[in-house]
């Protein structure tokens, strides 16, 4: 499945051997088998991991439950037990920034417009 | 011939701790029987610290957050329980091997563990009204010492306020609420601010009782906020029943077996009762002689007992449960700010709409902070990519507010449960149950979640999305077996005895014609407290 790509795609960072471990550990348990059309989205981001954010973000709006995103849930739950990546995952218990709304407008603009276009490069792919 | 026991309470949740208790306080003797099923797997693991500190360090606690087998990553549609944390996963614990129920419209959660359902109990605690406790069937005069004596036993706190008539009301001894965090203060803040708009509109706002000590009380240690209310009770501040059952374990006139499972009973000579049960351990079944019989193992597992016990495949029950949905706010005055630490996760607000200000048309929000439930849980259900999920869910956070909204509950036609012979499973049979509400029923629902959502933007919380997760998910069941003054099968006396049998009691919520939309948990052991009243009689 090659997680570490999905691990930078949400933390900018490689995983720890830990959090690998506990990846393969989450997936012995919650076993993951792409549709066809899963694994063509996979194949894709393992080519242009930036496209990833797109076809989540496109999922998200046309096929929340789908197991592609499943497979990122499962990391993003992982990330959030680690104590390494606790900033990242928990801003809201120590930063408070003065351009904490406008970064938020930002990130809620390019969330939106993000999966826009996914819905489009879902439907082709 | 075994022995026969003076009295045998089946079940240790809420109802059958107390019936417990009250026998026991009598001088008579009593044998709990119960599944007893605990966590020896978590609870050990939740390290001496508040969240935030271990949230930093512990390199392990992937283990209680997802637990062993990351069972708490749950991605298919929310329903009933699936936000149980692992420690309190247990509760449900072989559910499905021994209590089996099949619906297409009614997902309950029931529990085997040691303490029942209270094990996961939000602690809100109400006294009903005298119009809702006569439409329940119960004795207003009777139910009022009851309240009194089950807050004695288990302590309550709460505020003097707005809503105190519809939470501890005229019980004493309530001791003051835990401290609010900024996020909620605003919202009370708001409600002070706009108190003509909610008294025109019929609301009234103020802290929730919860059966929570804030003074050390019968050895156990008053409550000190660690965001641990749904992973930890090491401090015993939030009552559980298995506290009540512990301390009956020290009483000579007690007695517990767990690892059983209760199938059937029926009178034999002279009154007697005869139970057949099944030993888990042994994997064999055994029978056990009675004077007297307390049944206390909830609500839908009185059913499958009551019906296989008449050996009626085709008899159908009545059933009531509450609706109940959770609305996501944002409280945009607290957007952008940071988490106060050591909050509660209890709730800390209750919103009541009273239709027509007499008590007998409530409907109830109680409001939590979202903090210690994880980020990942609600990322989930953002409709956009998970990557700026978290900066979204990170900013938005501290400015969650859930309102969980109940709806009161009367009996319908379509609203049942019978039990099938089902040889595939081990008990032989499933409990099968529907639950439709009527169109007037949903309208009137529909109708209310409209006015509620309005009053939370009045309190500057902007409901953001309606989650239901279908009809069980109140955890508030009851009128399996209705109270009926006249002698009548499936039906109970209004002492709780069982017609159509001389010593069989039934404890728990089984009797109540009709749910009011407040905590049920409080009226369950002022009412299990007056049945083992009534059979020492």
């Amino acid at each position: 499945m090659q997680p570490e790509i999905y691990f930078r795609y949400l933390s900018g960072k490689n995983p720890d051997a830990k959090s690998l471990e506990l990846y393969h550990a989450a997936i012995a348990h919650h076993k993951i088998e792409f549709t066809e059309k899963e694994n063509r989205l996979h194949q894709l981001s393992m080519r242009f991991p930036f496209l990833i954010s797109f076809i989540d973000g496109g999922l998200a709006l046309t096929q929340p439950l789908s197991l592609y995103r499943k497979n990122i849930y499962i990391i993003l739950c992982i990330l959030e037990t680690r104590p390494a990546f606790f900033p990242l995952l928990s801003s809201s218990y120590h930063k408070k920034t003065a351009n904490g709304f406008f970064k938020t407008i930002l990130h809620g603009t390019r969330a939106v417009l993000t999966g826009l276009f996914g819905v489009i490069l879902v439907k082709l792919a | 011939m075994s022995e026969v026991h003076p009295y045998i309470v089946v079940g240790s949740g809420c109802t059958g701790a107390m019936a417990a208790q009250t026998l026991v306080e009598a001088g008579v003797k009593v044998l709990m029987l119960d599944a007893g099923i605990t966590d020896d797997t978590y609870t050990k693991l939740i390290p001496e610290k508040d969240f935030t500190a271990f949230r930093q360090t512990d390199e392990n606690q992937s283990h209680y957050l997802l637990g062993k087998k990351f069972e708490s990553i749950s991605w298919d549609k929310i329903g009933s329980g699936s936000q149980l944390t692992p420690p309190r996963k247990f509760m449900v614990t072989e559910v499905e091997k021994f209590l089996d129920i099949f619906s297409k419209t009614f997902f309950p959660v029931e529990s085997l563990a040691y303490g029942g359902l209270g094990n996961g109990w939000g602690l809100g605690s109400c006294v009903f009204s005298d119009a809702e406790l006569n439409a329940a069937g119960l004795n207003p005069a009777k139910m009022k010492a009851a309240y009194q004596t089950v807050a004695d036993r288990i302590g309550i706190s709460g505020g003097q306020d707005d809503i105190k008539n519809y939470t501890t009301s005229f019980l004493t001894n309530i001791m003051p609420p835990p401290p609010v965090d900024s996020n909620q203060q605003s919202l009370k803040n708001n409600y002070e601010r706009k108190a003509d708009w909610f008294k025109a509109n019929n609301f009234s706002l103020g802290r929730t009782a919860l059966a929570l000590i804030t003074k050390d009380y019968n050895n156990r240690k008053a409550y000190h906020p660690q965001d641990l209310d749904f992973y930890s009770d090491k401090d015993q501040s939030a009552y559980r029943p298995w506290i009540t059952v512990n301390e009956l374990k020290k009483k000579n006139n007690f007695t517990y077996r767990g690892g059983i499972i209760v199938k059937q009973f029926k009178e034999i000579e002279n009154g007697v009762v005869e139970i057949a049960i099944w030993n888990k351990e042994k994997n064999e079944e055994e029978i056990f002689r009675t004077q007297k019989l307390v049944l206390a193992p909830g609500v839908l597992g009185t059913a499958r007992i009551v019906l296989r016990s008449f050996n009626k495949e085709n008899q159908t029950l009545p059933l009531l449960c509450n609706p109940y949905a959770y609305f996501p706010c944002i409280n945009i005055s607290q957007l952008g700010k940071t988490f106060e630490r050591n909050t509660t996760g209890f709730a800390q607000l209750s919103l009541f709409h009273d239709n027509n200000r007499q008590g007998d048309d409530i409907a109830m929000a109680s409001l939590y902070s979202y903090k210690s439930l994880m980020l990942f849980r609600i990322i989930k259900e953002a409709p956009v990519n998970f990557r700026d999920g978290i900066s979204l869910m990170n900013f938005l956070m501290p400015a969650f507010v859930i309102m969980g909204l109940f709806h009161s509950e009367k009996r319908g036609d379509n609203k049942t449960l019978n039990l099938r012979k089902d040889t595939s499973k081990i008990t032989g049979d499933s409990l099968q149950a529907e639950y439709l509400l009527s169109e007037i029923e949903k309208q009137k629902i529909t109708k209310r979640n409209s006015l509620f959502k309005k009053a939370m933007t009045k309190l500057g919380a902007v409901p953001v999305k309606m989650i239901d997760p279908g009809m069980g998910s109140s955890i508030h069941y009851a009128g399996v077996l209705p109270f009926e003054k006249e002698d009548k099968s499936f039906s109970l006396s209004p002492d709780g005895r069982l017609h159509g049998t001389q010593n069989v009691f039934v404890a728990d919520g089984s009797g109540f014609r009709f749910l009011p939309a407040k905590g049920l948990t409080l009226s369950l052991m002022a009412n299990a407290h007056n049945v083992a009243h009534n059979a020492l009689k």
